[in-house]
């Protein structure tokens, strides 16, 4: 998925803004299988849930195809879309998210060294470490090691900054490197 | 192995590991399905799904749209109706004569050809029963605020969809002789998302408008509303400002402390650390941005609201620690405005972690806030008394993930005021206002909320309640129908009501009215 967006994508988007339903079918099935998988991570594999965030993604896409720029790629912005469903259906969720943020009660994050995650990678081997990752952490590594996202971009689809990216990158990437000296040594 | 060597290694395992775990769903066998559902949503034939509307009087057309088309909603559905419309006419011919559930829902073109898709079942997608599905909706009337200017006098408004042509109307009621009747000064307004009166004579609203750079406003002076521009905003905001997910200043929020104070604002994300506010200030609308509280922590996302004086506001919402040094997660912050001074709450009682959306604040030294915060993010209550917030008592068992609270406001008297809602089907994407609920001396009263939906299946979902010095209570919120029976879909088509009590007895308004 790597490169700019293909001329044909940026027609079935054109065609769509036309008001044309075989262009979205054709935008359906070329990424319906990169989205469902990516919105598997983000719902924790609640089924229904996939498949409705993929409805809600597709129509926000009828709707909104003529607002495309073409500044990004339409992988991007497809993305960015079924993120932004995929948040509104977990806030919705009985089942709270997956992700279990510690309650560190009274301390203030802004002078922790570390975030418990980062800690837990500083210890643990590759195998253990990712396992462990948070759902942000591991969305993030997915998006760019799987679906060959830029930084850039990984940080449009989530609507974090760059520099967040990077961090949650370098935080596994460092985790990493610990754990090949501990190999070798 | 050197460090360099030990980073390039480290990276390409990284990369390998995380293509190997990446997850894998089962076999893909709904794609057909839900594709069927998209179509029959975008085509302009979704209102002849089902049997009967539901409304309890008929729901005009709109006779004054926007004449200016929307060219991501609009264009394309007028097109296609142009297209399938002699197709449509055959369908919807059929669809009468075979009393619509076992006629085609919708009608369309695929390679080439006319393709009359495959029927659905009348239980809507079969995630539920029959008997929730809802019969033949074409519009959907959501009733966003309601403020009551005496006993006797207050404005509603809200928006109106209709599924098949993508029109949307601005909903605008006016109470007045003891009735609801449509205001007709803005005709042409699209999605009314708020409304502010701080008299009789004197309030503001304001409009979405879909895919345009800015919401509008407009401005009542005692005999009619005056739309009022916006001032331009968004060219002086930071790269990668984002409203709504996109660049337009919209979806915007009023509340007006007096005829020469007031505040709006959008709902926005991410901007790289400051948020965009206007401030009334009796003469014109200005800017004003949101603090950095510190180095590390930017704003996020702010959720809610209120104003307690003249330029005083306080802001619940959420900031981000982007700096990559330390947490990277969000915080909760409650902010506060004074005479051009920004503060910041401290960590809330429950941790950092979590989301406020709610505050209702009845003076600078009495206020409350609803969210949930903490491990497993349990709902919170609140409540500030001028020196710090702490957590005061839930209607319910904090820990029943399916019970919660809407419409937090202060009455009068300073008490605070909610309704309780709690799941249904094991969800809280279904939720049902059963309750509305009175805090009084630390003691929570809480009388059952008349059902205004004749179908026990289709939820009454509150929004806002409005206590009045004379003991009025008024209610206003939405019969949810559902068409297709997904969770996401349920909160798309609503049935406008407004409830009041009055000397213990309960009368309601059901949408449409005037």
């Amino acid at each position: 998925m790597s490169g700019d967006t293909q001329p044909d994508e940026a027609a079935w988007l054109a065609q769509i803004a036309l008001g044309d339903p075989q262009a979205l079918r054709a935008l359906y099935d070329a990424y319906r299988p990169r989205l469902r998988r990516y919105l598997w991570r983000l719902l924790a594999g609640d089924a229904a849930a996939v498949e409705d965030c993929l409805q809600e993604t597709f129509i926000t896409v009828w709707r909104a195809a003529a607002t495309f720029r073409g500044e990004g790629r339409v992988a991007a912005w497809l993305f960015r879309i079924a993120s932004r469903n995929a948040a509104h259906a977990r806030r919705h969720s009985a089942s709270h998210p997956t992700e279990q943020l510690p309650d560190d009660g009274a301390s203030d994050p802004r002078f922790e060294d570390l975030t418990p995650e980062a800690a837990i990678l500083d210890r643990l081997s590759l195998g253990d470490a990712l396992g462990q990752l948070s759902l942000k952490h591991r969305v993030t590594l997915e998006l760019v090691f799987v679906y060959g996202f830029t930084v850039e971009e990984a940080a449009q689809i989530l609507g974090i900054p760059a520099g967040t990216v990077k961090s949650r990158l370098s935080y596994a990437r460092r985790a990493l490197a610990q754990a090949l000296v501990g190999e070798e040594s | 192995m050197n460090n360099e060597e030990l980073a390039s290694a480290a990276w390409r395992q990284l990369r390998e590991a995380t293509l190997a775990g990446a997850p894998q769903p089962p076999p893909d066998a709904a794609a057909d399905t839900t594709w069927q559902l998209i179509f029959d949503r975008i085509a302009p034939g979704d209102a002849l799904d089902n049997g009967a509307y539901l409304m309890t009087a008929p729901i005009s057309q709109p006779t004054n749209p926007d004449p200016t088309p929307n060219p991501s909603r609009r264009a394309p559905a007028a097109r296609w109706l142009a297209a399938s419309l002699a197709a449509l006419v055959v369908v919807a011919l059929v669809a009468v004569l075979t009393q619509f559930h076992s006629a085609p829902p919708a009608v369309g073109q695929h390679g080439g050809t006319v393709v009359v898709p495959t029927p659905r079942p009348f239980g809507g997608n079969g995630k539920c029963p029959a008997e929730y599905s809802n019969p033949g909706i074409t519009h959907s009337i959501a009733l966003g605020e309601i403020s009551m200017v005496s006993p006797t006098e207050g404005w509603a408004v809200g928006g109106l969809d209709h599924f098949g042509t993508g029109v949307s109307q601005g909903i605008l009621l006016h109470f007045i002789n003891g009735q609801w009747v449509t205001d007709t000064d803005l005709a042409n307004a699209q999605d009314i998302t708020s409304l502010s009166m701080d008299s009789p004579t004197d309030g503001w609203l304001t409009v979405d408008v879909p895919n345009a750079q800015y919401g509008s406003l407009a401005h009542y002076d005692g005999q009619h509303w005056q739309p009022v521009p916006l001032p331009v905003v968004a060219p002086t905001q930071p790269p990668g400002t984002t409203y709504m997910g996109s660049n337009s200043f919209s979806n915007l929020t009023v509340r007006m402390y007096s005829a020469t104070d007031g505040w709006i604002m959008p709902f926005q994300s991410q901007t790289n650390g400051q948020a965009t506010l206007l401030h009334y200030d009796g003469t014109a609308w200005r800017i004003v941005k949101t603090p950095y509280i510190s180095t590390d922590l930017k704003f996020y996302q702010f959720y809610d609201f209120a104003v307690t004086g003249p330029n005083e506001l306080w802001i619940a919402g959420n900031y981000t620690d982007d700096s990559g040094t330390a947490s990277s997660g969000q915080t909760v912050r409650i902010i506060h405005y004074l005479n051009g001074q920004w503060s910041a709450s401290t960590n809330l009682p429950g941790g950092p972690n979590g989301t406020i959306d709610q505050i209702a604040m009845a003076s600078s030294t009495n206020g409350w806030a609803y969210g949930e915060i903490g491990q497993g993010y349990p709902s919170v209550l609140l409540h500030y008394d001028g020196k710090s917030w702490q957590k005061a008592a839930l209607p319910y068992t904090a820990a029943d993930s399916l019970g919660g609270l809407a419409g937090l406001t202060t009455g009068p008297d300073g008490s605070l005021w909610a309704i309780e809602t709690e799941g249904i089907n094991g969800s809280i994407a279904n939720t049902v206002s059963k309750k509305l609920v009175h805090l009084v001396n630390g003691q929570w009263q809480s009388q059952t909320l008349p059902n205004p939906s004749t179908d026990p299946l289709l939820p009454f979902q509150a929004g806002e309640v409005v206590p009045l010095a004379n003991g009025d209570i008024w209610v206003m919120g939405d019969i949810l129908h559902q068409r297709n029976c997904g969770p996401l879909e349920v909160t798309g088509i609503a049935q406008g009501v407004i409830l009041q009590e009055h000397n213990g007895q309960w009368t309601q308004t059901i949408e449409p009215v005037g």
